[in-house]
C-alpha cells in the first residue's frame, strides 16, 4: 500500500517520521494535483495496488486522482486551515491506512455495450421522436407499438395547446422521417413482453399479433364485415379500422377484437395470427405517454351514469366531429385530482388541457357558453398567454370551487359547486360536462422494467439533478410516461435522452462512477429477511433466487449495509470491518467523532476551514457517503474506544441525495439512543442533526457545545 | 388560547390545517344550498383567528367529510367548535331541554304516563328511567 | 338462531313505538332473538356537540349493556348507529381515552371492553342475515313504487360505519326489492331529512325535508322507507306542518322498513301498528 501526502504548497505541516506498518511506503510531495504529483503517483504504484491520498479535501482532490480509486484523507481544510496540532494528521492517514488494508477490493465495476441498439417502447411523439434522433446517430432503433397506427394520443385530438394547431403540424413531418429511416424498424400491434439482461446486452421479448396489411387498397370490405364496434374514446369504430397516421391500411386493434376470423375471409391478406421474436438491444426507452384516470371512479360526477358527462378526449373527438352540439358547455377542472380519493397528485398539463378545450369551443363557436371550474389555475410559464386569451378573446366564465356532485334533472345536467369568490353554493344548469382528469402512470411497464415508482410517476427516477452522479443506466423513461407534460416538452425531453442514448451506445464500455453494495448470497441466505429489499431509495435491489443488488441502480448510499443484521450486505469502499478499523485507528480518548455525509456537513466542516472558524482539535471527521450508512454496530466500536460525543450530520429531511437515507438515520439513532442510555453513556454524547453545506458556523457550534459536555 | 389553538390542541382538531379551500363540503351541502351557512368559510375564518358564524345550522349529515379531498374532516370539526364554543359561552337555549331531560329521565325526552299505557297495549315492554345518565354527566362535567 | 342485545333510544319508545313493534314481529319471523335491555338510556349523540368525554361515557355504557350479555347490539336509529359506532371506534383504538371512561363507568358498575359490535337492523338483516333467508319469508309480495330513504348515519362516516358505499347504496333498495316492491331512483335521492338542525333553524329543516317529499311526488311513488326514527318522525309526523309551512301537499305514506317487510310477510295492518303512523296509510296500494 502507498501512501501520498501533499503539504499544498507548504500550507500543511507534515509530522516528520511518520510510519503506519509493514506494507505501508510513505511519499510526501508539495503539489500532488500537478503533472509531476500524478505522474508520481502512477509511476509509483502498481497495478490494482491501494492507495491513501491526504492533502486538500476530497471535494478537490476527487477532481485530479478518481483514476486511481483512492482513499483520501483531508488534511488540509480539516487538520491545517483550522489551526489543529499536526498529530491529528497521523491519526487520521492511520485510520485510513488501516481501513484500505482490511477492506476489500475497492474497484468499481463496470458493463461493456456489446449491443448498438435501441429499443422504444411506444410509437406517440416522445417515441418517435427519440426514434429519429437515435437513428439519424446511426444506431439501429426497434420501435414498438401496442396500437395498430403509430401517432399516440397525439393522433386522436384535434389541437394541440397552446396555439391550437392541428396535430398534424407535428406528427405528420415526424412520422415521416421515422418511416423514411432505414435504422428504425416498426412494429405496430406490439407489446414488450418481457426483459432480461443487463445495459448494454438487453434480451426483450416482443409479441407481435396481426401482420401489417401489404398493399392495402383501403376498400373497406374487412370493416363492413366486422361486427364489433368499439367507442374509441367518444368515436365509433370497428375492431378493424383504418387511421390516417402510419401504416397506411387498415389495422385490427385486438384488444377488442374476438378472433372472428370474418375479415380474413373477404381478404386473404389479413392475418391474425401471433409471433414473438426476441430482440438484443443495448438500451430502453420507455414512452408510453398519457393515461386517463377512469372517470367512473369519481361516482359523485356520474360519468358513465349520464349521457353528456364527457372525458376531454371524448369531447373533443365529438365536438370535432360534429357528433355533439352543445349550447353550453362546464369544463371542471381538476376532476379527480389532488384528491385524497382519488389521485392525490397534480397532473401538470390539466389546466391547460381545459383552456385548450375552451379555446377551441369559442373557436368554432362563439355562441356556446363555456365555464371552467378550478381550484388552482396552474398555467405556467408562457401558458398564462393562453389563460388570458381565454378570459379575454373568448369570453369564458370563470368559477372557483370544485363540484361536488353533478346531478341530472330532467334533461339538464346539474352543476352542485360552490362558488367561492361569491361565497354562495351555486347550482349550474348545462347541457354538457367535460371532465378535465388527471393521468395515471403505466404501472404495468414500469414493473416489467424494473422502475422504481412508488405507485406514482417514476419522477425520482428521472430526476437528472440527482442522476449527474448515478451509475449509468440502460433503461430510459421519457415525455408524459415520465410525467405528464405537454407536448413540446415531451419532444425536447425525447431529445434528451436520445442524446443520452447515443451517448451510451457511442461507448464499448460504461464504468460505474460510484462504489455499490455487494450481497454476500451465502450469508444472507441463512437469513433471507428481504429488508434491504424494502429500505433501499432506488429500487436496487431485488429478488431472483437469492438477494441482488442491480449494480446500474445502486447509488453507492449504504442504507442497505446499515440495515443488515447479518453482515452479508457490504457497500463497497464503506464496509463493516473497513469502516471499525478506521474508527478504532483514527480515534483516542476523549474524542469527537463527527460521521459527516459527503454532500452536506462534510463540506460545511471544508467551509468551517476556509473560515478559520475555531472548533475542538480533538473532532475526528470520517466521510460517509449518506448518514444511513450509519448503525448501531459503528457507534457502540467508537464508544467503546473512549470517544466523548459522537455527531452524524446530514441534509436536511427533504434533502437527501438518496431520497430518505437521512430519514432512516434519524430513525435508528433515535433508537441506538436508547441503547446506549442502558449501558451508562450521557444520551446527548450521540446527537443527530441536519447540517446544510453553507452552515459551517451551526457545526462548529454543534461541536463546541459536545465537546463542554458530552461522556466523561 | 384562541379557538383555533384550542382545536390544534384536540386530537380531533388535527385535520383543520389539511383543508386547500376547493369548495367541495359547501359544494355538496344540502344546508349550504338553501342558506348562506358555508362550511369551508368557517374552516377558513378559525384558520385566521376569525370568530365563524353559523355554527349550529350543520345538520351533521357528513356530505362534506365524505367528499373531502385532503381529508379535513369538516363536521368533526364543527362538533369539536361545538363543543370548544359551548365551553366558553354555554349552551345555545334549544339543547337545554335535551340535558334537563337527560339528567331526570335519562332520555332525551320525558316520559310520560301515555307513552307507558301506549306500550302497554301494544304489547311493549315499558321504559324505566335512569339516573345512571344524571351520574355521567355531573362526573365528565365537574370543573 | 341469531341472538341480539335490542337498542331503542329516545325517540322510538315515546314516539315511534310502531317501528319497535314491527321490529320485533320481523325478527321474529325470521327466527332472531331480540333481548331487551333495562333502563338503556340514551346514547349520548347530543353530547357530542357538547362534551366529548360524556358522550364517550354515555355510548360506552349503551355498549357495555350488549357485552354483559355476551351479544351484539341492534340499533334501530342512524342517530345512535352514527353515535355508537363512532365512540366504540375511538375507544377500542385509544386505550388512554378507554381507561378514562372506565373509570366513569366503573362509578355505575359498568366496563367496556369492546367485545361487542353495534349494527343497525338493516345492516343486520342485509349481512347477517342475507336476502335470501328473507325472501323464504315473504308470502305475499307487494305491488308498490317505494322511495327509500337511507339517512345519513346509516352508511356515513363511511371510514367509520364500513357498510354499504354511500355514493351508490343498494342494500335498502334489494331489502325494499325483496319484498316485491320496487325501489324507485327520485331526484337527490341522497339528501338528508334535516332532522338535526330542526332545533337550531325550522325553517331549514322544512326545507330539506319538503324538498325530498316533493322529489318523491314528482317521480309518483306511492310510499316512502325510512330506516330511522327521527328521519320518520321528520317526513311522517311532520308532513302536515311542514305542508302549510311551504303552502303544497304531498300525502305521501311513510313507512318503517320493517313495516314494509311485515305486510310482505302476511302480516296484517294492526299487528305492524300501521295506524299509528301520521300520513294514513291507504291498504289498497298494496293490491297486486
Amino acid at each position: 500500500m502507498k501512501v501520498f501526502i501533499c503539504d499544498c504548497n507548504g500550507e500543511i505541516d507534515i509530522p516528520q517520521n511518520l510510519d503506519f506498518g509493514d506494507g505501508v511506503v510513505v511519499k510526501t510531495s508539495s503539489k500532488l494535483c500537478s503533472e509531476e504529483g500524478k505522474e508520481l503517483i502512477a509511476n509509483s504504484i502498481k497495478k490494482n495496488e491501494k492507495i491513501v491520498i491526504a492533502g486538500c479535501t476530497p471535494r478537490i482532490a476527487e477532481k485530479f486522482f478518481a483514476e486511481f480509486n483512492p482513499e483520501y484523507v483531508n488534511i488540509r481544510e480539516h487538520v491545517a486551515y483550522p489551526g489543529h496540532a499536526d498529530g491529528k494528521i497521523r491519526d487520521l492517514i492511520k485510520g485510513a491506512v488501516e481501513k484500505v488494508r482490511i477492506s476489500d477490493e475497492t474497484s468499481t465495476g463496470g458493463f461493456e455495450i456489446k449491443n448498438k441498439s435501441a429499443l422504444i417502447i411506444g410509437g406517440g411523439v416522445a417515441g418517435l421522436e427519440t426514434a429519429r434522433q437515435v437513428a439519424s446517430a446511426g444506431f439501429k432503433t426497434y420501435l414498438i407499438e401496442k396500437e395498430p397506427f403509430l401517432g399516440g394520443t397525439i393522433a386522436k385530438l384535434d389541437r394541440l395547446y397552446p396555439e391550437g394547431m392541428p396535430n398534424s403540424h407535428t406528427l405528420y413531418p415526424l412520422i415521416n422521417e421515422v418511416v423514411r429511416d432505414k435504422n428504425i424498424e416498426i412494429l405496430v400491434n406490439s407489446e414488450l413482453k418481457e426483459i432480461s439482461g443487463e445495459i448494454g446486452n438487453y434480451r426483450a421479448t416482443i409479441r407481435t399479433r396481426g401482420k401489417v396489411i401489404e398493399d392495402c387498397d383501403l376498400c373497406g370490405k374487412c370493416k363492413e364485415v366486422c361486427p364489433v364496434t368499439v367507442d374509441d374514446d367518444g368515436i365509433e369504430r370497428k375492431a378493424i379500422y383504418y387511421r390516417a397516421t402510419h401504416p397506411d391500411s387498415y389495422g385490427i386493434d385486438f384488444e377488442n377484437c374476438t378472433g372472428c376470423g370474418k375479415c380474413a375471409k373477404v381478404c386473404d391478406k389479413i392475418k391474425l395470427d401471433e409471433t414473438e421474436i426476441e430482440l438484443d438491444v443495448g438500451s430502453i426507452i420507455l414512452a408510453t405517454g398519457m393515461k386517463e384516470y377512469d372517470a367512473r371512479m369519481i361516482k359523485e360526477y356520474g360519468y358513465g351514469k349520464y349521457k353528456n358527462v364527457f372525458t376531454k378526449l371524448e369531447f373533443e373527438r365529438k365536438f370535432a366531429n360534429r357528433l355533439i352540439n352543445p349550447k353550453k358547455v362546464v369544463i371542471v377542472l381538476c376532476a379527480g385530482s389532488r384528491d385524497e380519493n382519488h389521485l392525490p397528485y397534480c397532473s401538470r398539463v390539466c389546466c391547460l388541457l381545459g383552456l385548450k378545450e375552451a379555446k377551441l369551443i369559442k373557436d368554432t363557436d362563439p355562441e356556446v357558453d363555456v365555464y371552467v371550474t378550478y381550484i388552482d389555475l396552474r398555467s405556467y410559464g408562457d401558458f398564462e398567454n393562453l389563460y388570458t386569451t381565454v378570459r379575454e378573446t373568448c369570453g369564458v366564465n370563470f368559477i372557483q370551487g370544485r363540484p361536488s356532485e353533478i346531478v341530472e334533472k330532467g334533461d339538464k345536467l346539474l352543476i352542485r359547486t360552490e362558488d367561492i369568490l361569491l361565497g354562495k353554493t351555486i347550482e349550474l344548469d348545462t347541457d354538457s360536462v367535460v371532465l378535465i382528469t388527471g393521468s395515471v402512470p403505466d404501472y404495468e411497464l414500469l414493473e416489467k422494467l424494473g422502475i422504481p415508482s412508488d405507485g406514482e410517476f417514476p419522477v425520482d427516477y428521472v430526476n437528472s439533478s440527482l442522476s449527474v452522479d448515478s451509475n449509468p443506466r440502460g433503461i430510459f423513461v421519457c415525455g408524459a410516461a415520465a410525467f405528464p407534460k405537454p407536448v413540446a416538452e415531451s419532444i425536447s425531453e425525447a431529445r434528451d435522452v436520445a442524446v443520452t442514448v447515443i451517448n451510451l451506445l457511442n461507448k464499448e464500455r460504461v464504468d460505474m462512477k460510484t462504489p455499490v453494495a455487494d450481497i454476500n448470497g451465502d450469508i444472507c441466505s441463512e437469513v433471507g429477511c428481504k429488508i434491504c429489499l424494502d429500505i433501499c431509495p432506488s429500487g436496487a435491489i431485488y429478488s431472483d433466487g437469492g438477494i441482488k443488488v442491480d449494480p446500474s441502480m445502486c447509488m453507492g448510499c449504504g442504507v442497505c449495509t446499515a440495515a443488515c443484521a447479518s453482515g452479508a450486505n457490504q457497500l463497497i469502499g464503506y464496509d463493516d470491518k473497513g469502516l471499525l478499523a478506521q474508527i478504532e485507528n483514527t480515534v483516542k480518548e476523549g474524542d469527537i467523532l463527527a460521521f459527516l455525509c459527503k454532500w452536506s456537513s462534510y463540506n460545511a466542516a471544508d467551509k468551517a476551514g476556509y473560515e478559520k472558524l475555531k472548533y475542538p482539535e480533538n473532532t475526528k471527521i470520517i466521510r460517509i457517503p449518506c448518514t444511513g450508512r450509519v448503525d448501531a454496530q459503528i457507534i457502540l466500536k467508537a464508544f467503546s474506544c473512549g470517544v466523548k460525543g459522537i455527531l452524524i450530520a446530514g441534509c436536511p429531511p427533504d434533502g437527501c441525495h438518496y431520497v430518505s437515507g437521512n430519514l432512516r438515520a434519524k430513525k435508528r439513532i433515535l433508537a441506538t439512543k436508547e441503547l446506549v442510555e442502558q449501558l451508562g453513556i450521557a444520551p446527548d454524547s450521540l446527537r443527530i442533526e441536519w447540517i446544510g453545506t453553507e452552515e459551517s458556523k451551526k457545526l462548529v457550534d454543534i461541536l463546541n457545545e459536545m465537546d463542554k459536555g458530552g461522556n466523561q | 388560547m384562541n379557538l383555533k389553538e384550542k382545536i390544534l390542541a384536540d386530537p380531533e382538531g388535527k385535520s383543520l390545517v389539511n383543508c386547500f379551500s376547493c369548495g367541495m363540503c359547501t359544494g355538496g351541502c344540502p344546508v349550504a344550498r338553501i342558506s348562506d351557512y358555508n362550511p369551508r368559510r368557517i374552516i377558513h375564518k378559525v384558520m385566521l383567528n376569525m370568530e365563524p358564524e353559523d355554527i349550529w345550522l350543520c345538520a351533521n349529515c357528513y356530505t362534506c367529510e365524505e367528499r373531502c379531498p385532503t381529508k379535513t374532516n369538516v363536521a368533526d370539526l364543527i362538533n369539536l367548535i361545538r363543543r370548544i364554543t359551548i365551553k366558553k359561552d354555554g349552551m345555545p337555549e334549544f339543547i337545554k331541554p335535551l340535558v334537563e331531560n337527560l339528567k331526570t329521565t335519562g332520555y332525551t325526552v320525558q316520559i310520560g304516563e301515555l307513552e307507558n299505557k301506549r306500550r302497554e297495549r301494544m304489547n311493549l315492554p315499558a321504559v324505566e328511567t335512569t339516573d345512571e345518565i344524571k351520574k355521567i354527566i355531573q362526573k365528565t362535567t365537574l370543573k | 338462531m341469531k341472538k341480539y342485545a335490542y337498542y331503542l333510544g329516545c325517540t322510538i319508545p315515546f314516539r315511534e313505538s310502531n317501528y319497535d313493534l314491527s321490529t320485533r314481529k320481523v325478527m321474529d319471523n325470521l327466527d332472531v332473538e331480540l333481548v331487551d335491555l333495562e333502563g338503556a338510556g340514551c346514547c349520548g349523540l347530543y353530547y357530542e356537540q357538547i362534551n366529548e368525554l360524556t358522550h364517550l361515557a354515555m355510548s360506552a355504557r349503551v355498549i357495555s349493556m350488549a357485552e354483559s350479555l355476551g351479544l351484539d347490539l341492534m340499533v334501530l336509529c342512524n342517530g345512535c348507529n352514527g353515535s355508537l359506532v363512532k365512540a366504540r371506534n375511538k375507544l377500542v383504538e385509544n386505550s388512554e381515552l378507554r381507561d378514562k371512561v372506565n373509570e366513569i363507568l366503573a362509578d355505575i358498575d359498568r366496563e367496556f371492553r369492546g367485545t361487542s359490535e353495534v349494527k343497525h337492523m338493516i345492516r343486520i338483516l342485509y349481512e347477517d342475515i342475507g336476502i335470501d333467508e328473507i325472501k323464504k319469508t315473504v308470502k305475499n309480495p307487494l305491488n308498490v313504487k317505494v322511495a327509500a330513504h337511507y339517512g345519513c348515519h346509516l352508511l356515513k362516516p363511511s371510514e367509520q360505519i364500513k357498510f354499504d358505499d354511500p355514493r351508490e347504496p343498494k342494500s335498502l333498495d334489494e331489502l325494499i326489492e325483496v319484498t316485491g316492491a320496487k325501489s324507485v331512483d327520485y331526484f337527490d335521492k341522497n339528501l338528508c331529512c334535516g332532522g338535526f338542525v330542526l332545533g337550531a333553524d325550522k325553517d331549514i329543516a322544512y326545507n330539506m325535508t319538503g324538498q325530498k317529499l316533493q322529489n318523491v311526488k314528482d317521480v309518483g311513488a306511492d310510499l316512502m322507507i325510512t330506516a330511522c326514527p327521527f328521519c320518520h318522525v321528520m317526513y311522517d309526523a311532520n308532513q302536515r306542518a311542514i305542508e302549510n309551512e311551504l303552502q303544497k301537499k304531498f300525502g305521501i305514506p311513510v313507512l318503517h322498513y320493517p313495516q314494509l317487510l311485515g305486510l310482505a310477510m302476511g302480516f296484517n295492518a294492526r299487528d305492524l301498528a300501521l295506524e299509528q303512523n301520521r300520513v294514513r296509510v291507504n291498504p289498497g296500494i298494496f293490491d297486486s
